[in-house]
């Protein structure tokens, strides 16, 4: 009897996770159902197991926790992915089901990134990079994978591993021109077929991103453009110019701002932030006002800038997001100091410090510092040139800059 | 405002922040900084750092002031925005011509104005703002009126006013008993005396979270670490989850520890939960209160106050008793038979009154006395069990694999019924008291289920002990 009831019991759950990934592919976004929907999975991953070996209802749970990652992720639902994640994982490496693994660790590896948790992340992407079914996925899975590793390694500083997993993705692009077309095929749980896959050219143009960055790393500010540009017109091609252009728009008004070029940076940053908002992306919106009011900030435009950091910090604290939350106070601090006011300059700068230096932040952003370190040292702010001066040391390091980078960084920025 | 309030007359207090305004690196220590009027300025202006934020509320004020009493506030202008000496003062003739003795008592007058003016602000934004946001973090209490605690929530009160002395206040009693509902109250009755926080933290301990008896040290740790991590979450320190446990508690240390919270662990389980989370609580204790309510008996520990909660005297059970026949509409009620039978627990009062709504009262009783004392509540959740229909039943499991609570629109997508067929089952449900309800962020219903009942679904219909 008890026997039968538990069966029926977990049995059930199958059904309810069928009628909540349909009711997601109906559009259903509201964070009670989502909440709703990761209580069962939760539940469903605490049942006693009534035998080792992979259960029936494993499948249409673990589909229900890959439809619902990215926009769980987005909606900013960290803590329940960072706990369930690992779990499901496991349950999707037993049942045999390495395309859900794959998305399974990505996602949960693109949290532990954020977090700048750079040991998990590293773990989780050496794991998928070296299982046996890692050759044996999709093309456009493994390019996919490659790119976030590559974008994962280069904003940790080491751009040289980046370089050559970006430069894999490119040439898996190369080896498979016919991109089949993932996203709007369908499966009978509704779920995109080859799983949520980024197409190839998708990947290539994010490849390219990343590649812009390492240049911009680096200080080869115009091979940036280069791959920058290539990235906003494969994006073009395909009909994205009102859409995923907005990472190429950021990309090129992030340049142009450090290559102390706001007249250029300005409508970009601008298109950027009107994409970002009509897709409600809130984070990334907010880290685009930040660059926005860097930018308004070179043209002394103080009081533009001011209500866009104002709008940006609350929304980046709330996201965790400490590398741009630090950002944030940066720029507080330099438009503090335009304005005259020398403690509240200093006092934001050292909340930047606070947030900077417990993530890997690329010497690039910390442009600020870099050219106020005089005006540190002319006013006798020993103690926070001190601390500004480590910083930068510390970031210089963790990226294993070259002297001949940090020579044309010094130039490009100051 | 300030722990030094209790050291320190308001005047005092007043002249030492007021000396200390161009001193950022002192400001920046100032307990002054968690102010309600800090934190409200931050949550206007955003942007603001904490001491920037205590400036512009000094401005505010200051502004404030000069409605009221223009010379007093260009004496303080001049002495503690300009940084002017007395001398100096006294030579310009500000804020008028006067002796240095005159303007030393004029610096008294005008010091204690802004002392009070701040006192009236931060009273006037804790009673707008502070105790309405608080009691936001309560859940909707699941009781109409109190029966037999009216003992404890003196001593309760008296504990929770007494931080320093009593940090950890644990709330012991068997299921069922009402601990939930005495933590609740007491908090309540606070807030409502206008007592404040600097921000009230509700944690209701899932049952996957600390579970029964016989869990191993590492699960118990993971448990413990997932505590703290809707701790942080629910005190806005995001960065809180991806530490380890040590620095967790670090994390957390530096805002509870600055400044007083309240804290409620609600259903704590097992003994081994306990023996590790204690330690950990003190790190974070003082000026910051916990209230725990477990079933457990706390271990004797100095930083741990124990209110024990017993069940009710038989008048008291009386009392609830009739109070709970006149609420479910149930005429035949002997209080005397039922307390005969139940003893004295809210829950299991509370429960087989409700049956009786659906089934003869002497039946009802019979039921229940045929299973042994020390398991009445088994008996009396298999009774009410047997009441249900299939479709019913099924209904509880779906509301406990949706974590014990649910929304309409879940339930109707899970139980696949007819919405009729859901509204009825959800009655019968309510009435039954086997279902209670709460609110979601937008006010929408949602239907959960108590612990007990959880636990008799798990253990007992599905077996899984």
């Amino acid at each position: 009897m008890e026997v039968d009831r538990q069966q029926a019991y977990i049995a059930a759950y199958a059904r309810e996770a069928h009628g909540a990934l349909q009711r997601f592919v109906a559009g259903e976004r509201d964070d009670a159902f989502l909440l709703r929907a990761l209580e069962l999975i939760r539940t469903y991953l605490h049942v006693p197991r009534l035998a080792t070996s992979p259960q029936p209802t494993d499948l249409p749970i673990i589909r229900l926790a890959q439809a619902l990652q990215c926009h769980l992720f987005d909606r900013g639902f960290w803590r329940q992915l960072i706990l369930l994640w690992p779990q499901l994982i496991d349950v999707a490496a037993h049942l045999g089901e390495p395309l859900i693994h794959a998305e399974l660790v990505k996602q949960l590896a693109i949290i532990k990134a954020n977090q700048g948790d750079s040991r998990a992340t590293d773990l989780l992407y050496t794991s998928l990079l070296h299982s046996p079914q890692f050759p044996q996925l999709p093309a456009a899975l493994q390019a996919d994978v490659l790119h976030q590793v590559g974008t994962t390694l280069a904003w940790q500083g080491k751009l040289a591993q980046a370089h050559i997993l970006l430069d894999q993705v490119l040439t898996l692009v190369e080896q498979h021109p016919i991109d089949p077309d993932h996203r709007n095929q369908t499966d009978r749980y509704g779920v995109r077929s080859g799983l949520d896959v980024t197409p190839m050219w998708e990947s290539k143009a994010y490849a390219l991103n990343q590649l812009g960055n390492v240049a911009m790393f680096q200080g080869k500010f115009r091979l940036a453009e280069c791959r920058y540009t290539a990235c906003w017109t494969i994006l073009n091609e395909y009909g994205e110019a009102e859409n995923l252009a907005c990472v190429a728009h950021q990309a090129l008004g992030w340049l142009w701002l450090h290559w102390h070029q706001p007249k250029r940076a300005i409508p970009v940053l601008e298109k950027g932030i009107a994409i970002r908002r009509r897709r409600q992306e809130r984070e990334n919106v907010a880290i685009n006002l930040v660059y926005l009011a860097a930018a308004l900030l070179q043209q002394q435009q103080l009081d533009r800038a001011e209500p866009l950091l104002t709008e940006a910090l609350p929304i980046l604290r709330a996201s965790g997001n400490r590398r741009d939350t630090g950002l944030c106070h940066l720029y507080f601090g330099q438009l503090a100091l335009l304005r005259g006011q020398r403690i509240a300059a200093v006092e934001q700068w050292q909340q930047a410090l606070a947030h900077l230096q417990t993530v890997h932040t690329p010497l690039v952003e910390q442009r600020i510092f870099m050219q106020y370190s005089l005006w540190l040292l002319a006013v006798g702010e020993i103690t926070m040139l001190r601390k500004v001066s480590h910083q930068l040391y510390t970031s210089l390091r963790q990226q294993g800059l070259q002297p001949m980078d940090w020579g044309r960084l010094l130039v490009r920025l100051c | 405002m300030s722990s030094t309030a209790l050291l320190t007359s308001p005047v005092e207090q007043m002249r030492q922040l007021l000396r200390d305004r161009n001193r950022p690196a002192k400001l920046n220590e100032s307990t002054w900084l968690h102010s309600p009027l800090v934190v409200q300025k931050q949550g206007l202006q955003p942007e603001l750092a904490p001491v920037s934020a205590l400036l512009a509320v000094l401005d505010d004020l200051l502004a404030g002031l000069h409605a009221e009493q223009p010379m007093l506030t260009d004496l303080l202008r001049g002495r503690f925005w300009e940084g002017l000496t007395v001398d100096d003062m006294v030579r310009h003739q500000r804020p008028e011509p006067q002796s240095t003795r005159r303007f030393h008592q004029q610096q008294e007058q005008a010091l204690a104005e802004f002392a009070r003016l701040l006192q009236e602000a931060e009273t006037t934004c804790q009673l707008a703002h502070g105790t309405d946001r608080l009691r936001q973090r309560l859940p909707i209490p699941t009781y109409d009126e109190l029966f037999g605690v009216e003992s404890l929530v003196d001593p309760v009160l008296h504990y929770l006013h007494a931080a320093h002395r009593h940090p950890i206040l644990s709330i012991k009693g068997i299921g069922g008993i009402g601990k939930t509902a005495l933590a609740d109250f007491v908090v309540r009755r606070l807030l409502d005396a206008g007592r404040n926080w600097q921000d009230l933290v509700w944690i209701s301990a899932k049952q996957e979270y600390l579970t029964e008896s016989g869990i191993n040290r590492m699960q118990t740790q993971v448990s413990i670490e997932q505590i703290f991590d809707e701790l942080g979450q629910k005190l806005k320190l995001d960065e809180v989850l991806r530490l380890p446990l040590t620095q967790k508690i670090d994390k957390l240390a530096t805002v509870l520890r600055a400044a007083p919270h309240l804290v409620v662990l609600d259903n704590l389980e097992s003994m081994e939960d306990f023996r590790q989370l204690a330690p950990l609580l003190a790190r974070l204790a003082n000026p910051t209160q916990f209230i725990l309510t477990t079933r457990a008996t706390i271990p004797d520990l100095t930083t741990v106050t124990t209110v024990d909660l017993d069940e009710l005297d038989e008048r008291t059970a009386h009392a609830l008793i009739l109070h709970t026949a006149r609420k479910k509409g149930v005429i035949d009620c002997d209080p005397a038979a039922v307390y005969t039978l139940v003893g004295g627990n809210p829950l299991a009062i509370l429960l087989v009154v409700s049956q009786m709504q659906f089934l003869p009262m002497a039946r009802v009783l019979e039921r229940t006395r045929a299973g042994a004392t020390e398991n009445i509540y088994t008996y009396i959740y298999w009774q009410a069990w047997r009441i249900l229909d299939k479709a019913t039943q099924e209904l509880l499991f779906v509301i406990q694999r949706a974590g014990d609570q649910a929304d309409w629109d879940w339930l109707a997508m899970a139980a696949q019924v007819a919405p009729s067929d859901l509204d009825r089952a959800l009655r019968q449900l309510y009435d039954l008291s086997l279902i209670y309800l709460q609110r979601d962020g937008n006010g929408q219903p949602i239907y959960a289920i108590h612990r007990l009942t959880s636990t008799f679904l798990r253990a007992e219909v599905l077996g899984w002990k």
